[in-house]
């Protein structure tokens, strides 16, 4: 999906008139954009049905930061996000007779993926070259932040890797409901041998498979000679370690090069849950951003699961 | 306790109302969307008056002002006010509300029962029992008032007893009694005759009424004993009708049990502005009419209702200015919390010092504390090296706000209850609406929270599905 050009000139115009986004940081995310017209009121949201991705990153703001909020807007797909971010500087350092709401900053986060994307007029030339900067190592180079960033990547190489991450493992436990993965009660380590599995099918990795590597080269102990060996030395090390910090960093640079949209699909409710399963997992996506993301909030933490970092740089502008 | 859903037929701007609040649904919070004049606050307050009110006859009172203008219409015996599906932990027990005549009642079919008088469920006995009740009430003022009378026949030594005390007397039930004037007066004085006559003919009506309620209230004992049986909940009368329960889903030993349990697990909170629809008629009409009173008398009849039905009705509240009396009132208990763990382990507990920390992070921490007399609560800025004292007008409406909601669940510990708020965006700023929703949880989690809102920004601190919306209807009103 990719906003065509009147399109991306409607949905700037829309985020320019709202007046929420007046002297606040503005942030824009990928997901689908919701097209239909109306006053923003209860109704509109309800017509939405999908909990939209904008929303998951709204709900990853600490709770410290109740004043002045950030606001939100799912832009399409990648190229969407940077096209809208562009067309919104432009529309608003050419609106000289104020005709629509200024946001005090305006920041564009999107997902790493496997291919590079060319950026044009930014101080970095791709998205690569953002992600080189801003991480190190798994985790957030501080160091890197006076650079001023902003277009952020994700650490991970899509959103939904930030859903399967260790740690969650607890909360998915503690849910009401819990989720199932292939007829069985979640465990995360089983989606995550089915992904080392699956790396050997994965067409995109293969056909990038140096960048992939490259991205993920401080992961001691793993084979980089080729997938099959890569796969190997994977699972060898995941099965041989019982350290913590070493199965964060393994799973992390799993989830680095291998896609996580399709395991996180595969996430259900048990077969008692009575409804829609996508309502399920909009809920339970909305517990993973305000039960464990917003709370990520010491300065270890936030560099360790990267969206909580984004936000305490953010904060800095509010 | 989960409101898991609620339907209402028809009942003033509710048309065809069907809400599911899914128990399963993580949070159980729940914004309640309609456009103005949609029926939020009207859903709210039916749900609480009856929930609430409906095992404790001393909350009738609101029922039957809630219910003003809904009756039963042409050719109908029985008309639904709601229908509420309640998850108790276990199961759902399905609660039906409403109003039927007597002629309902007289279909219901009985199975020989000796117990019912002609085999007849008779709630039109009702009516007669709460009126001798009500004499019943009233025997100490007829005694007092015939003492009087006696004094003023003794005072007074009449030759025939004068038409005004004879009233007096009819109105106490004696009509005849053997008056002798030739009587002295010592003999008034001292064998009392006349008024010993009068004392044992007021006694012998009071034990006929005694008799009379006895005989009554066992027939509708028996009747409502016998509705149970039915799975049916007799809760009142009004105007010839009777307001029932049909329970299911559940032993009928226990319903009863389960109404009271309920009751004490529904609150509601809204603006004091609030028309509140459980007020006497007379209350809710001032407020539209340009005569008889003026715009104080008005809001002194309002808020006058409203202070007597918050005596009431204990899962009431009203987003005052700052609910100062709460607020003082959970200082004492923090105070009385820690006395009573250094009696018990000599050492003082921190429920009064963890108070004052939570408080203050809920105000940006401002620091609020009591006086040490009680008398009222202070606030002081703490933020930079002075401290600054505030005033109630440094104080945003909203913080306040955000202080009485805090302080009315956590000071009366609504734990796994149901809540429904009005208006509870109100005075927020946008960030705050959508902050209320993770400050109800953090408070309690353990509790359904119903929002009757019109905040987008409170809606986008959850998904699309917790939204419930009240669709307009077009239909006519045809309620009144």
């Amino acid at each position: 999906m990719s906003l065509n050009k009147k399109e991306l000139e409607q949905h700037c115009k829309f985020i320019l008139s709202n007046s929420r986004i007046s002297n606040k940081i503005t942030i824009l995310c990928e997901g689908d954009v919701y097209k239909e017209d109306g006053k923003l009121s209860p109704l509109y949201y309800k017509k939405m049905e999908n909990f939209p991705d904008a929303n998951f990153y709204s709900a990853c703001v600490p709770k410290l930061w109740s004043n002045l909020r950030p606001c939100f807007f799912n832009c399409g797909d990648r190229n969407d996000v940077l096209d809208t971010y562009f067309t919104l500087l432009e529309m608003i350092n050419e609106d000289v007779d104020n005709l629509y709401n200024h946001p005090k900053k305006i920041f564009a986060l999107v997902d790493l993926d496997i291919q590079i994307k060319k950026i044009d007029n930014y101080h970095f030339t791709d998205t690569n070259q953002i992600f080189c900067n801003l991480y190190q190592n798994g985790k957030i180079n501080d160091i890197n932040l006076e650079l001023d960033h902003e277009i952020w990547i994700t650490g991970l190489i899509h959103k939904e890797a930030y859903f399967l991450i260790p740690a969650l493992q607890s909360l998915f436990d503690e849910q009401f409901d819990p989720p199932f993965y292939k007829g069985n009660r979640l465990l995360l380590d089983d989606i995550y041998f089915s992904m080392s599995h699956d790396l050997l099918r994965d067409s995109d990795l293969k056909n990038s498979f140096d960048i992939a590597c490259s991205r993920i080269s401080h992961c001691n102990g793993l084979n980089f000679s080729d997938i099959d060996k890569l796969r190997d030395s994977w699972i060898n090390e995941f099965q041989n370690t019982t350290d913590e910090e070493r199965k964060h960093e393994l799973v992390f640079s799993l989830l680095t090069i291998r896609k996580a949209k399709e395991y996180w699909h595969q996430i259900k409710p048990n077969d008692e849950w009575d409804g829609d399963p996508s309502l399920y997992k909009n809920q339970l996506l909305l517990a993973v951003a305000r039960d464990f993301y917003a709370k990520q909030t010491d300065d270890e933490a936030a560099a360790k699961y990267h969206i909580p970092y984004f936000f305490k740089m953010l904060r800095k502008f509010a | 306790m989960h409101l898991q859903r609620v339907q209402v037929p028809d009942f003033r701007v509710l048309k065809d109302v069907d809400i599911t609040f899914e128990k399963n649904f993580n949070p159980r919070v729940f914004p309640l969307g309609s456009q103005n004049g949609g029926g939020k606050s009207t859903l709210l307050q039916l749900i609480f008056v009856l929930l609430h009110c409906s095992a404790n006859p001393d909350r009738h009172f609101a029922i039957k002002n809630l219910l003003n203008g809904f009756g039963l219409r042409e050719e109908e015996d029985k008309r639904v006010l709601a229908i509420v599906d309640i998850w108790d932990g276990e199961k759902v027990i399905i609660l039906e509300f409403f109003i039927c005549n007597d002629n309902y009642i007289n279909q219901i079919e009985v199975v020989d029962d000796k117990k019912l008088a002609n085999n007849k469920i008779t709630l039109s006995k009702i009516g007669a029992l709460e009126e001798t009740k009500r004499r019943i009430s009233h025997f100490p003022q007829e005694e007092s008032e015939l003492q009087n009378i006696i004094q003023e026949i003794k005072s007074n030594h009449y030759q025939e007893i004068p038409q005004h005390l004879q009233d007096r007397l009819d109105r106490l039930g004696i009509t005849e009694f053997d008056y002798d004037p030739s009587q002295t007066w010592l003999e008034f004085q001292i064998f009392g005759k006349t008024s010993n006559d009068l004392r044992l003919q007021l006694s012998q009506e009071h034990k006929k009424l005694y008799e009379q309620a006895d005989e009554l209230s066992e027939d509708v004992d028996n009747s409502i004993e016998y509705l149970k049986s039915n799975h049916l909940e007799y809760i009142l009368r009004r105007n010839k009708s009777n307001l029932l329960c049909s329970i299911n889903n559940i032993d009928m030993d226990k319903s009863r049990h389960f109404l009271l349990d309920l009751s004490n697990k529904i609150f509601l909170s809204a603006p004091s502005t609030q028309v509140f629809l459980f007020q006497p008629k007379q209350v809710k009409k001032a407020l539209f009419s340009k005569q008889d009173s003026n715009d104080s008398d008005k809001n002194y009849l309002h808020f006058k209702g409203l202070d007597f039905a918050k005596s009431i009705l204990n899962g009431l509240f009203t987003y005052d200015f700052l609910a100062v009396d709460l607020l003082i009132e959970f200082f004492k208990s923090a105070r009385d919390n820690d006395f009573k763990l250094a009696v018990e382990t000599g050492e003082y507990g921190s429920t009064y010092k963890n108070l004052l920390v939570e408080l203050s992070s809920l105000l940006n921490n401002k620091v609020v504390n009591v006086n040490a007399d009680f008398s009222g609560i202070t606030f002081t800025d703490n933020r930079s090296d002075k401290k600054i004292k505030l005033y109630s007008e440094d104080l945003s409406h909203g913080e306040l706000k955000r202080l009485s909601i805090y302080c009315w669940l956590k000071y009366n510990n609504i734990k796994d209850a149901i809540v429904l708020m009005d208006e509870v965006d109100l005075a927020l700023h946008p960030d705050w609406q959508y902050q209320i929703v993770s400050d109800l949880l953090e408070w309690e989690a353990s509790n359904q929270y119903i929002l009757a809102t019109h905040s987008y920004e409170l809606c986008n601190a959850l998904t699309p599905s917790h939204v419930k919306i009240l669709e307009p209807k077009l239909t006519e009103r045809l309620s009144d």
